[in-house]
């Protein structure tokens, strides 16, 4: 033993047990910043993923530039790649087709690949030459076209151009959504064969990705200001930018705010956490700093001695804490994996957040040393009259003695230990309302992921085959071949009638009639406003949809004309939403099949929709889009569709994870607090007991006082939760979508329930406490 | 030649109405090597007399002067380092560091003056108090005269000129309270160091050179106990 401060070492060792609590607050608070700054790590990590997987890995784009001007920012240090592009027939309306089908054209230097990994080249190499082109898989797996094919492109003219094939790209979710096809050639071939009319060379778009840690938006400026260019002719990625914080877009600069103010809460649980029990360590020791002072120790010494027993505590709970949420995150990017393997496929499964690890380490210790400066300063104080007067007294001061007339005297005297320190109660009270403001602010979340995300609906089609003309042209019989398919999990097909007119309380209605099959009906039952679906499929009354105050009800009844007369039809439910879109002054109508080829006499559909197994092949789709025929629009959505669940799942993870990790820190807070309040009086309950108090009667008294924090922080905390939470939403649902708020009740009983629970757990280790109690 | 003076000591609790007078007027002085011991009933204000003289707490007038430096003098920070290489404590209760053994808790006032312990009185000062073989003992292995003995050897390593005593056999005994006493003699003669020491037990306070009396705040100087 060298030093005074050696004792915190050899104290540690021989009471490993007094020190745990602390330990676990500062190995809790590190781990859940930890965890929300990894996973926050992760969510943007797999964000930029999604982003450059959607629009691309480029920051900048500076429209009408000439070919010197695009040279001179190619060339500027801050630039790491940059490319010239160009397209044709984007909207599928200008004509340029291949077999037929409309064709997107795209114009682009080599490097322009670099920046957009979506449309790589999967096979074969750049089309360098002058007549090269490289095709979408889409072609390849229609045409049956192989490297060094040739193929011909149709103008709106019907000029053929003749093109060498040299490499395949994947086709992007919106070609394989509209059925159309894709290819691109390099700018100088794109400027001879498909440029419009007076076209220049300012009508290239130049794409900029600037080099790792540049500050774009000085950037940006300074190639507008050195090449002339004004700020319309500059289009950013808002969305990537906007993820490597380099965004001036002000709703994002709002959300850098509100995840700004959302980590300070965090931070602040964590910090309150520890302060609290480095302080209760504090209080429990009174004695013994008073005997430090007594032996000579200076207030400095033992407010030194109290900050270095922090720090060690650290020693062990912060790596343990680090490496607890490295493996948390490796369990949450396994869990992306195996939710959407095709999007997050590329996230690796034992990656490390350095940010998390950084700001959990790094606050880790901050907050330590923060939390540790009130008990260090407390522990400074202790007078050394402490130590020879037996008097370290660890209870507040009393001023006013206990009500007791109206109340049982336990809980008088329950209620008064709450209340017997100002300052005590509101640390105590603010701790409950802290979990519960906390859990409101982050539940905003969840509206702002209903909004920012649209789940996969039930009834969302990986593939739809649709009739060109919306008639009923499509044959009854494919629905049931493609059925039979075992990878096809579900198919459904609808057939629509426009037009139509029917009597309903001596009014004319146009009406859109639609069939649904066994699926749809299904699905509508979770749509119903009123009324039931199942005497649909009897074929002896149909389904309206609601649009407001003029929709139709449940019992009205809707008079068809038919040759025979007239053919009258109940409306059985009405439906809330339908995946259509409602024209005003028409209703849609939905009926069984039967009824429907009954009332129309088509026999066909309109729409075919599939929902195929994940582990479908894309040849077995081509042998689908070959069953289907050429007649028909062939809509592959599945790229879509994983694009939108991963978004969707990935969120929903990280969303759920917070909620949970706040759940977390409240009950633990809490149970913390109550186990703290209870220590500190111990000696207290001993004379109590010893004066003829029964253990029942003690716990009586800690549930009265833990009943007046929870009553106050529940008032309190609700009211500041519910202001916190209407700010965020202001700032991000409502500034965005217009939304108006509304009380979230589903989080606030949620939160309430947790807080009142956690208070219960809270009692069940001082019970045990003071079972063992005894006089001495 | 006077070690410590004490003049008109005074020392009151609360104010108005609740003002209790814990101290009255008390002046005294202890030569150096002298062994004195206060008796008096409970409440009667020795305790706060001995936390005065320690600088434990503050008089409300008075002063005290250990060779010539005034206590209250001086600001709390100094007054600490003062009394932290000037005067030794030892508490009925011992208050040993439980996780520390007999000679860890021994040096621990030279560790808090970043001093190093000199091997040679760390052993002289076990062999005077008997200690020398629970020198590796917890204080939770030692019976209370131990404990006490220990607690004797932590006050008396920095070699204070002033050890305050506080009912030191209180806790124990009728054989432990003499040795502990015979031994506090002996330390305080081998080296010559001023004792004042809290005893509500007659026979131990016969052994000091002088007996003072506190009643109702007031002291009153016995004289020599022999005599």
């Amino acid at each position: 033993m060298r030093s005074y401060l050696d004792l915190i070492a050899i104290q540690a060792r021989v009471n490993k047990k007094q020190s745990r609590m602390t330990r676990i607050c500062i190995f809790l608070a590190v781990f859940l910043i930890m965890g929300l700054f990894g996973m926050a790590d992760m969510q943007i990590r797999s964000e930029k993923m999604q982003a450059v997987y959607k629009y691309g890995s480029w920051h900048a784009a500076f429209k009408n530039v000439t070919d010197e001007q695009a040279a001179i920012l190619a060339a500027r240090p801050e630039v790491a790649v940059g490319a010239r592009y160009d397209v044709r027939n984007y909207r599928l309306d200008e004509g340029w087709r291949i077999e037929g089908t409309q064709t997107v054209i795209c114009g682009m230097d080599a490097e322009f690949l670099e920046m957009q990994p979506e449309a790589g080249l999967f096979e074969g190499v750049f089309p360098e030459g002058e007549t090269d082109i490289a095709c979408a898989d889409s072609i390849q797996s229609r045409l049956g076209l192989h490297t060094g094919d040739m193929i011909t492109v149709v103008s709106p003219e019907d000029e053929p151009l003749h093109f060498t094939v040299t490499g395949f790209f994947h086709a992007t979710s919106m070609l394989t959504e509209k059925d159309a096809f894709g290819v691109f050639v390099n700018t100088e071939s794109f400027r001879r064969y498909f440029s419009e009319g007076e076209q220049t060379e300012t009508d290239s778009v130049f794409y900029v990705q600037f080099v790792p840690f540049c500050r774009i938006q000085r950037a940006i400026r300074a190639i507008c200001g050195q090449l002339g260019l004004s700020e319309e002719q500059v289009a950013q990625n808002a969305y990537l930018l906007g993820l490597l914080f380099q965004s001036t877009d002000t709703y994002l600069i709002r959300i850098y705010l509100v995840v700004f103010v959302l980590a300070a809460l965090v931070a602040t649980a964590g910090i309150l956490m520890i302060t609290g029990s480095l302080n209760s360590s504090v209080a429990q020791r009174t004695e013994f700093f008073g005997m430090m002072r007594c032996l000579g120790a200076t207030p400095k010494q033992v407010a030194k001695f109290v900050r270095r027993e922090a720090l060690s505590w650290c020693k062990e709970a912060i790596p343990t804490a680090v490496l607890a949420g490295t493996f948390m995150l490796w369990g949450l990017c396994a869990l992306l994996r195996f939710v959407s393997p095709g999007y997050f496929g590329s996230m690796p499964v034992f990656g490390i957040s350095w940010i998390g690890i950084f700001c959990g380490a790094g606050i880790g210790i901050l907050t330590v040393l923060l939390a540790a400066r009130a008990p260090a300063r407390r522990a400074s104080s202790v007078s050394p009259l402490t130590a020879v007067s037996g008097n370290a007294g660890t209870v507040f001061a009393v001023r006013r003695a206990t009500r007791t007339g109206r109340l049982p005297v336990e809980i008088s005297l329950g209620i008064h230990h709450a209340k017997g320190s100002r300052k005590n109660f509101f640390l105590m009270s603010g701790s409950f309302a802290f979990s519960i403001i906390l859990f409101l602010s982050f539940s905003v979340l969840r509206d702002f992921m209903g909004h920012a995300l649209t789940p996969l609906q039930p009834y969302s089609p990986d593939i739809t085959i649709l009739s060109p003309d919306n008639t009923c042209s499509i044959p009854r019989d494919l629905a049931s071949q493609l059925e039979e398919d075992p990878e096809v999990k579900r198919v459904y097909g609808r057939s629509f009638a426009y037009e139509l007119e029917a009597e309903w309380n001596g009014q004319t209605k146009r009406v859109t009639l639609i069939s649904y099959e066994d699926h749809q009906l299904d699905w509508a039952k979770k749509e119903l406003y009123s009324g039931t679906v199942e005497e649909i499929a009897e074929g002896a009354s149909v389904l309206a949809a609601y649009h407001g105050e003029d929709s139709l009800h449940t019992g009205d009844v809707l008079t068809f004309p038919t040759e025979s007369g007239g053919f009258e039809l109940p409306v059985s439910g009405v439906l809330t939403r339908t995946p259509f879109d409602e024209e005003p002054g028409i209703e849609l109508i939905f009926c069984s099949e039967s009824l429907f080829q009954e009332l129309t006499g088509f026999q066909g559909y309109t729409v075919i929709d599939l929902q195929v197994k994940k582990s479908i092949s894309d040849e077995k789709v081509l042998h689908m889009r070959e069953l289907a025929g050429e007649n028909v629009v062939f809509s592959d959505q599945r790229q879509k569709n994983m694009e939108v669940s991963g978004a969707y799942s990935a969120f929903l993870l990280f969303l759920y994870g917070f909620l949970a990790v706040i759940l977390m820190i409240s009950a633990f807070h809490i149970i913390n607090s109550m186990s703290m309040s209870v220590s500190a009086r111990m000696e207290q309950y001993r004379n109590l007991y010893a004066i003829g108090m029964s253990q029942r009667q003690i716990l009586s008294m800690i549930a009265a006082e833990a009943g007046s924090y929870l009553a106050c922080g529940i008032l309190t905390g609700t009211l500041a939760g519910l202001w916190c939470n209407h700010f965020l939403y202001q700032h991000m649902v409502a500034s965005r979508w217009g939304d108006a708020w509304r009380i979230p009740g589903f989080p606030l009983i949620t939160v309430l329930t947790a807080v009142v629970c956690a208070t219960f757990m809270s009692l069940i280790g001082p019970a045990k406490r003071i079972r063992k109690i005894d006089a001495v | 030649m006077e070690l410590l003076q004490v003049q008109n000591l005074c020392k009151v609790y609360g104010t108005g109405e609740t003002a209790v007078q814990a101290l009255r007027d008390v002046s005294f002085t202890m030569k150096k090597g002298e062994f004195a011991a206060v008796v008096g009933e409970s409440g009667s204000g020795k305790s706060t007399l001995l936390n005065c003289i320690g600088a434990l707490d503050t008089p409300s007038s008075g002063s005290i002067c250990l060779e010539g430096t005034n206590l209250f003098g001086m600001k709390e920070n100094q007054r600490t380092l003062f009394r932290r290489r000037n005067i030794g404590f030892i508490f009925q209760s011992f208050h040993l560091i439980e996780e520390l053994d007999v000679e860890q808790n021994m040096i621990f006032p030279l560790l808090l003056d970043h001093q190093k312990p000199k091997r040679e009185k760390v052993e002289e000062l076990l062999e005077i108090l008997g200690l020398k073989d629970r020198r590796h003992h917890l204080p939770g292995q030692l019976s209370g005269g131990q404990k006490q003995r220990a607690a004797i050897a932590r006050a008396m390593i920095t070699r204070p000129m002033l050890v305050l005593a506080d009912e030191p056999t209180g806790n124990l005994d009728s054989k432990n309270s003499q040795d502990v006493m015979d031994l506090l003699l002996k330390a305080s003669r081998h080296y010559q160091q001023t004792v004042l020491m809290i005893t509500h037990n007659a026979q131990l306070a016969s052994a000091a050179d002088r007996v003072l009396r506190v009643r109702d705040g007031v002291l009153t100087d016995l004289g020599g106990a022999k005599s």
